[in-house]
Parts: structure tokens; C-alpha cells; sequence
């Protein structure tokens, strides 16, 4: 037996430096440990689409942020905008280059083929004009003390130009004082574009963008009649994390106050804290060295589940010395507990391990976290929990707290059998309540005036949404101009009725083809009558224009210069060889827009609509769909790894099991929270709750003190993750809830299912 | 769009000069623009074009309304209107008819204005290098260059010469073409009521 003890002590050595060992060599590999970016969620087959360019994009558009000042006075908002500039200085927020886009430069481009344009208003215009009007128009462009952007032979009607200014890049925003401006009625509100360089949405590092942010907004709300606007997406995610972090403080802060609590009450002293706490650290340190050392990495979401296996590695500690107050010496507390405790251990092990034939590699990362964490918990209480020593007042503390919990009759097979049907009564009725939410929409805690600035900001000054984009793919160039034109008439007629907000596609400058063509032979003939009436009246003759025959713009035909910077995230790059792929990006987009849209994509060849936020919604939606169908593989393999130990009284230890993954599922269902990956997730660490509490029971249910260990070991898991319920997170909240509804329920019926 | 405002508002600077003082360079004149105005005044723009030996040539009136706007009205050769009040502009359209619009443009324009009327050299400073010379009788030019190179594009210099008001404006393209604009009956009051009508339709 002596031998045995020691062998589990050098086992739980060998134990933790082998996975010290594995994540020594990935630190040393230089790879980075843990992925908080979710795109991480999306499976490859589908992340194919999503090219490293519109990654790239998709990273600007979520570090892109927003400030916007106005004053009715004009010097007022010079002084905004230096309180702006002043404020932003020396942070992560960088101001973008607003005025890289020369007009001059890029009209070259157009220079051979001016005639190929012209606005849908004066394409109508032309339909009917009449010589007067012709010359009528030209006279007035003469007229009027601008300059021209072309000279007169080649755009005497304006039309080119007309159609050069309407696109967004000249027509949204103006120049004041150096300041990119936007007009909103008769309000001018300066526009400063920042990039966060901090982090968009998926990785944010630590930095002072929200204390800047509001210092300016102080700064400024102090200069009387001035307005400010804030926003962007990774200005959101820091809201959140500032949130979940103040929430998950003052909830921490409890938690821990009540643990120790706990410990103070049951055994006296801050020995039983410092050992579960070794106990947890040797537990979490095992379990993600191991999935480092298998997958190379670990994603944030595998490392938040991991930590509620904390809940079980914490029980078998107080198990522990809950038989140790009882006055049973070390050995024979190894003795008494280390076949229930093996057990439990096993039988947790072998359904976590069920959840390692899922094909979402967070899910099987999380299998082999938990299932290695929970061995090292098992192997640090029976290895080394020998050496601690309770003080004195805590063995002298007399009678165990909950023996009278032992006198509560358990239930009779029939009663068994009235609570299986109670059961399904409850989750008929929180099935019957079912509803889910968006997995992602769930993490999100952001205060309503964020979002309603969010919703402002896009309106006034367009920025690209980062996670919806069509992709459009074509065998050759003319075909791709072809089918974008086709796909962007379908959005303007979104556009128009208001389902979606502006878009940019390389239709906006590149036509189709046939589209320049037809504009052509239109505004050519138009041109060559202006000139010569125009010749009339002056009475004296204007060289026409020398170009007489129509020569498209073409992609490859156009400067660097241009496709660099106005058509740039319009066109990705050919990486893939699969030929020219064109974006279309857009702004404020909202929920209702997206089926919209993907019906829109579904009639143009090539064109995929690509959620990349709704891709990772349906991957944690999956999860949790798997996760549900492992729960109810590990309760059949429960069902027949308790049958082959306990024989006929396996269902008093199954019962409690399944009972509390069913009931409390329906409960949270009935008590309003969605049906989530947060609500599902839970289930699985009450499986290895309630397993390890119907095991203790069997086997330790004649003795007073074991309700004692229970009740001590559930209290001190509400503690840690049930005061999440009060989280305002919905996520946090609903994980609080399922544990803490689960963990009253799993004590009664360990209770009420218990042998006589 | 800025582009356009510019050019048409030069023209309009009306300065009160400080005749005889011979030490005035580009700073005190621009400065001397101060106070906001109204007036009314003639003009006369003459366009070259590239291959015309004779230039195009339109009249017409100019009004600014100080806190109103600006009304650019040409009577020939043809008539036609262009207004920017303080929220909105109005433009005669194809169909020979008033149209107005919600635009920044006219927000722009109305800011510029301002901005040379009061004497706000920031403004100008910020885009132009400026530089003046003065006569003996009082007689001023100021030679602005754009500084930035979007604006050289469409302008190389614009040439602004006054006395007690400003008299004529010339911009040089690129291209080699010119724009002139001459001011006379300068008048401070009465400003036209139709003017003054329509600007308070776009208030």
C-alpha cells in the first residue's frame, strides 16, 4: 500500500513534467500559445473562401475607429478638432491619410475613354434632349465660374464630370481647415478615421484607447454646443471586455470571499485554500500544457471551459479533508476514497473523452484538456494531499454540519420513478419554451449608447462593416466586370429600398462592357452636337474631340495608381489561380439585410455572399448541437460503465446523472435563457459533478460526514461559477445559471436516489 | 466639389483696404478682410478656350448676403442661377427651372466665404502661398498658389487685384486657359430682393 502511495506521488511528477516538457518545446517552437482570434472557430473547408487579402480587410474594417466632432461655429470646431488630434497623440489610435486620393492623378485613367460615362440621371436626360437644351447646358457650364475637370471638346456637357464627382470617394466628404469633413443637413461634423492599432475585434491587447477616448469625449463635451460621436468595432469589444472584466472582478471577489468562507467553516484555516489551490493550478497547468503539446495551441474558449474544471478538481480535495476532519488518519482516508474517487475520476474521463470524436477541434480540445486536468487532480490528491497537515481546532471541531441530511429517506423505486417522470414533465416544459440566440450576439455586453453612436457613425461616415462581404468570382476579366454589374444593379435596388445602407463595388467605376458601349454611343453623339451648336453661338468652330470610336476601360488596362487606391478592396488578388475574384464591401448592415443579400448573390453566378460573424455564430452553434448529442452518448456509456460496477443498483448512481443534465437544462430553458453553447457547456461539467457526488455516496453514504464533503464540494462550485447568474453578460449568465440550478439538483437526487 | 467652391468664391472676397500704407504685404491684406458683409456687384467672366481666338464671355450679378449666402446670377448669354444658402443650393436644371437640394456643398462654400469676408487667413493660409504687392496709389494684387497638389492639378495661380474693392480675379489652368472675373457697382445696400428671397428659401 506504502508503495503504491509513493508510486502515485512520483506518477503525478512524472505526470506534470511530462506536459511541462511538451509545452517547453511549443514556447521553444516560437509559435503563439493561445488563439483569442474566434475566426480560429471557422473549419478550414469553409475559412477557404475567406482569401488572407479579405483577412486582411476584414482586420482593418474591425481596427478602424471612429471620432466625429461638430460645432455650429466654425472656429469652435477647429478648436475640436486640435482637442481631437491633441488627444490621440502618443496612443495606439493612429489617423489615417484622408487625403492620399488625388482626383488629377487617377483621371488619367479616363482620359481615352470620358465618353464611356455618365450618371443614370443624365443617360435619362439625354433620352430626350433637344438641341436647346443641349446647347442650354453647355452654355450654363460655360457660365458658371468653376473650373472643368476635362477641357471643354472632351466633356463640354459635363457629363463625364457629373458622373467622375458622384462617386463617394469625392462626393461624401469635404475638407476643412486639413479636417476630412461630412455634411449631414446643415451640420458639419469633422471626421477623424483612427486605426486601432491596439487590436480589432478578435485580439485586443491591453492599452489606454478607452481612457483616450474618454478624455477627448470630456475635452470636448466641456466646449459648450459641441458633439462628439465614438465608435468602431474593436472600440465595441473593448466596451464588452471592460465590462466582463468589471463584472468578472466584483463576481471573482465574491466568489473567492465565499470559498474561503466555506474553508473557514469547515476546516479552520487557510491550509485546505492553499491545497486546493495547488491542486487547481497542478489540474490547469496539466490540462493546457497537454492540448499546447497535441494541437500546437489552445484557443481562449477551450481555456474558459477548462477553468470550470476547477468545479471537480476542488471536490476531490474537500473530499479529502472532510475525511480527514472526521478523524481518519491519511491511509485510511486513501482507502476509504480512492475507489469512489477512481471511479468518479474514470467515469468523468471516459465522457469527456466521448466529446474527442467531435470534428470541431475546440470541442476536442476541450476533451483532452478536462480529461487531463482531471487526472492530475486525481493523481495530486492521492500523491500529495498525505502531506498537509489540518491545524488542531479544525480536527477538534466535533460533529459533522449535515448529518441530518442523511436522515432524509431516500426514495423508493416507484418515488425513482415518479422523479423520471417529473423530469420529463420539466423538460417538456423548458423545451416548450425554446429559443436561441446568436452564440456570438451572446457574448456581447456593450452599453445601448455605444451602439446607438455605432449606428450614427455609420450613417454619416460609411465605414466598412468587417464581417460581411460578396465575393465574386469570374473566368476572365470581361466576365467578372460583366457579373458585377449584374450583382450591383440587384444591391441598388436594395439600396433604394433602404434594406441595405451604401455599398462600394467595382462597378461603381468600372461598367460592364457593354454598358460603356451603349453610354458611349449615347454621350459621344451628344458631345459632338453640344460642340457644334456651341460653335454656332460663339460663331466660330471648336475642335471636337479626336477620339471617334468607342475603346472600353478595362482592369488590366487601368494604372496601379488607380487600382491601388480607389479600387482597392474592391479586387483581390488571384491567389488561389481560381481567376479574378471582386469584392463588394458594405456599411451598417443589419440582420435583415443578410437574407436579402444571399438571395441576391444566389442569381449571380460566381458570387458568394460571405458572413464571416455568422460563420463563427453557426460553428459555436454546432459545437453546442454536438456537444448536446455527446451528452447523450456519455450518459449511455455511464449507463453501462455503472452497470458493469454496481449491477443492479447502477440506476442510483445513473439517475442523478442524467436527471440533472435533462432537468436542468429544461429549468434555464423555462427560466427565459436561450438555448446556447453557454447553457449547453455547463452540462457537461455537471455530468462530472453529479457523477462524482452519486459515486461518494454509494460508497461513503453511511458515514455522517459525507454529506459534510458534498455540500461543502457544491457550495464551493456556485460560489465559483453560480454567482455568474448575476453576470449581465448573457453568455457568463446563462453558464451561472445551468451550474447553479444543476448543482441543487444533483444534490437532491443524489440525495433522494442514495441505497438505503 | 471643393474645387469648385474655391474658385467661385475668390472672386468674391471684398476687402476694405488700407489705402496708402505702402508696408501691406499678403498677411496685413488678407487680414484686412475682416468683418462680414452683404453686397451686391456686376460681373463679367471671361473663359478662354484651347483653340478659340475669342473668349467666352457671361454677365450677370453677384450677391452675398452676410449669414444667408451667395447667389451667383448670370443674365447672358443665357440665364442662369446658382445659389448656396446656408443648408441647402439651388442650381437652374436642364429643364431651365429652379431645383433646390440638400448639399455640403453649399455648407462649404457658405464656410469659405466666411472665411475671407472675416478676415479668416487660416483658411486660405492653409491652402494658398500667398504673396502681394502693392502700387503707390493704394492698389493692391495678391497671387495665391495652391499648395496642395490636388488643387494645382485644376489651378496653377489665381491673381486678385483691388483697391478699395476687389476688381479682378484671374485664374490660370494648367492647360494654359484663364478664367477672368471683373467686378463693378459694387453696392453694399440695397441688396436685391429676389436674392434675397431665395437664400432664405435655403436657409
Amino acid at each position: 500500500m506504502q508503495r503504491s502511495r509513493n508510486l502515485i506521488g512520483l506518477l503525478s511528477i512524472l505526470w506534470i513534467l511530462a506536459w511541462a516538457a511538451g509545452l517547453a518545446g511549443a514556447i521553444l517552437a516560437g509559435r503563439p500559445l493561445i488563439v483569442s482570434d474566434m475566426r480560429e472557430l471557422v473549419p478550414e473547408n469553409r475559412s477557404a473562401a475567406v482569401s488572407s487579402a479579405l483577412t486582411a480587410l476584414s482586420d482593418s474594417a474591425s481596427r478602424s475607429v471612429f471620432i466625429l466632432t461638430t460645432h455650429k461655429d466654425k472656429a469652435e470646431r477647429a478648436r475640436l478638432d486640435a482637442i481631437v488630434r491633441e488627444g490621440v497623440k502618443g496612443s495606439p489610435l493612429v489617423l489615417k491619410d484622408s487625403h492620399s486620393l488625388n482626383p488629377a492623378a487617377i483621371l488619367k485613367d479616363f482620359e481615352g475613354g470620358s465618353e464611356n460615362f455618365a450618371t443614370p440621371r443624365d443617360l435619362q436626360w439625354l433620352e430626350g434632349a433637344s438641341d436647346r437644351e443641349i446647347l442650354a447646358r453647355a452654355l450654363r457650364r460655360l457660365s458658371r465660374p468653376g473650373t472643368a475637370l476635362l477641357p471643354l471638346p472632351q466633356d463640354p456637357l459635363g457629363l463625364f464630370e457629373n458622373w467622375f464627382l458622384s462617386h463617394d470617394e469625392f462626393g461624401r466628404f469635404g475638407i476643412e481647415g486639413g479636417t476630412l469633413t461630412v455634411t449631414d443637413g446643415g451640420t458639419v461634423w469633422s471626421v477623424f478615421p483612427l486605426e486601432n492599432a491596439a487590436g480589432g475585434a478578435s485580439e485586443l491587447k491591453e492599452s489606454d484607447v478607452p481612457e483616450r477616448i474618454g478624455q477627448i469625449r470630456e475635452r470636448v463635451r466641456a466646449v459648450d454646443g459641441a458633439r462628439i460621436l465614438s465608435g468602431g468595432i474593436s472600440l465595441i469589444a473593448e466596451d464588452s471586455k471592460a465590462r466582463a472584466q468589471k463584472e468578472a472582478s466584483v463576481i471573482g471577489t465574491a466568489s473567492l470571499s465565499a470559498v474561503l468562507i466555506l474553508t473557514w467553516i469547515f476546516f479552520r484555516g487557510l491550509r485546505v485554500m492553499a491545497a486546493t489551490l495547488a491542486a487547481l493550478l497542478a489540474s490547469m497547468f496539466c490540462g493546457a500544457a497537454s492540448v499546447v503539446t497535441i494541437f500546437g495551441h489552445i484557443h481562449l474558449l477551450t481555456l474558459v471551459f477548462g477553468a470550470t474544471l476547477s468545479g471537480i478538481c476542488a471536490d476531490y480535495v474537500f473530499h479529502w479533508f472532510t475525511f480527514i476532519k472526521s478523524g481518519q488518519s491519511p491511509a485510511q482516508t486513501e482507502k476509504r476514497l480512492f475507489r469512489p474517487l477512481a471511479v468518479s475520476c474514470a467515469s468523468t474521463v471516459l465522457a469527456f473523452s466521448l466529446m474527442a470524436l467531435a470534428p470541431v477541434e475546440s470541442i476536442r480540445q476541450m476533451a483532452l484538456f478536462c480529461s487531463c486536468g482531471l487526472s492530475s487532480a486525481f493523481l495530486f490528491t492521492f500523491g500529495w494531499l498525505k502531506f498537509v497537515r489540518l491545524p488542531q481546532q479544525a480536527l477538534s471541531s466535533g460533529k459533522p454540519l449535515f448529518a441530518r441530511v442523511g436522515r432524509i429517506p431516500p426514495l423508493s423505486p416507484r418515488g425513482a420513478a415518479a422523479a423520471v417522470v417529473l423530469a420529463a414533465i420539466l423538460a417538456a416544459l423548458g423545451f416548450s419554451r425554446l429559443h436561441t440566440k446568436p452564440e456570438l450576439g451572446l457574448l456581447i455586453n456593450t452599453s445601448p449608447a455605444l451602439l446607438q453612436e455605432q449606428s450614427e457613425i455609420a450613417r454619416l461616415a460609411a465605414p466598412t462593416t468587417p464581417g460581411q462581404f460578396i465575393v465574386l468570382r469570374a473566368p476572365g476579366e470581361q466576365a467578372l466586370i460583366a457579373a458585377q454589374e449584374m450583382l450591383t444593379a440587384r444591391l441598388r435596388i436594395l439600396e433604394d429600398k433602404g434594406v441595405i445602407g451604401s455599398f462600394r463595388s467595382l462597378s461603381a467605376w468600372v461598367p460592364g462592357i457593354e454598358s460603356q458601349e451603349k453610354t458611349f454611343r449615347r454621350v459621344h453623339e451628344a458631345n459632338k452636337r453640344a460642340l457644334q451648336l456651341l460653335s454656332s453661338q460663339l460663331g466660330e468652330a471648336i475642335p471636337g474631340n479626336a477620339r471617334h470610336s468607342f475603346a472600353p476601360l478595362t482592369l488590366s488596362g487601368l494604372s496601379a495608381a488607380f487600382r491601388n487606391s480607389v479600387l482597392q478592396g474592391t479586387l483581390l488578388p488571384d491567389e488561389s489561380g481560381a481567376g479574378p475574384a471582386a469584392l463588394t464591401t458594405f456599411s451598417d448592415l443589419t440582420p435583415q439585410a443578410i437574407p436579402e443579400l444571399q438571395r441576391a448573390c444566389g442569381s449571380v453566378p460566381g458570387a458568394e455572399f460571405l458572413n464571416l460573424t455568422s460563420a463563427i455564430s453557426d460553428e459555436l452553434r454546432t459545437c453546442k448541437e454536438q456537444i448536446q448529442l455527446v451528452l447523450a452518448g456519455i450518459l449511455a456509456v455511464l449507463a453501462g460503465y455503472f452497470m458493469l460496477l454496481y449491477r443492479g443498483g447502477w440506476w442510483r448512481l445513473w439517475l442523478p446523472c442524467a436527471l440533472t443534465v435533462a432537468a436542468a437544462q429544461s429549468l434555464t430553458l423555462a427560466l427565459g435563457a436561450p438555448w446556447s453553447l453557454f447553457s449547453v457547456l455547463p452540462l457537461v461539467l455537471l455530468v462530472g459533478l453529479s457523477v462524482d457526488y452519486a459515486v461518494i455516496a454509494e460508497s461513503e453514504g453511511s458515514s455522517p460526514w459525507v454529506w459534510d464533503s458534498l455540500i461543502l464540494a457544491g457550495c464551493s462550485t456556485i460560489a465559483s461559477f453560480g454567482l455568474l447568474a448575476f453576470s449581465a453578460t448573457p453568455a457568463l449568465s446563462a453558464f451561472g445559471l445551468t451550474v447553479t440550478i444543476g448543482i441543487a439538483l444533483a444534490w437532491s437526487l443524489t440525495i433522494l436516489l442514495r441505497k438505503k | 466639389m471643393k474645387r469648385r467652391t474655391l474658385l467661385l468664391t475668390l472672386p468674391l472676397v471684398s476687402a476694405r483696404l488700407l489705402a496708402g500704407d505702402p508696408s501691406r504685404d499678403a498677411g496685413t491684406i488678407l487680414s484686412s478682410l475682416s468683418g462680414r458683409r452683404t453686397l451686391t456687384a456686376s460681373f463679367r467672366m471671361e473663359r478662354t478656350i484651347s483653340g478659340l481666338e475669342r473668349p467666352f464671355v457671361s454677365t450677370g450679378r453677384v450677391t452675398v448676403i452676410d449669414g444667408l449666402g451667395l447667389v451667383w446670377r448670370t443674365l447672358s448669354p443665357i440665364e442662369d442661377v446658382l445659389a448656396y444658402g446656408r443648408s441647402k443650393t439651388a442650381k437652374t436644371g436642364d429643364d431651365g427651372k429652379l431645383h433646390i437640394s440638400t448639399s455640403k456643398e453649399s455648407h462649404i462654400i457658405e464656410e469659405q466665404m466666411s472665411a475671407m469676408l472675416s478676415g479668416d487667413t487660416r483658411e486660405l493660409s492653409e491652402r494658398f502661398f500667398a504673396d502681394a504687392s502693392v502700387a503707390a496709389d493704394g492698389s493692391w494684387t495678391l497671387v495665391l498658389a495652391p499648395k496642395a497638389e490636388f488643387l494645382s492639378n485644376f489651378m496653377r495661380e489665381c491673381q486678385v487685384k483691388g483697391a478699395r474693392m476687389i476688381d479682378l480675379v484671374s485664374f490660370y489652368r494648367p492647360d494654359g486657359s484663364i478664367l477672368r472675373i471683373g467686378f463693378t457697382e459694387h453696392s453694399e445696400d440695397p441688396v436685391n430682393a429676389e436674392d434675397r428671397a431665395l437664400l432664405e428659401r435655403l436657409r
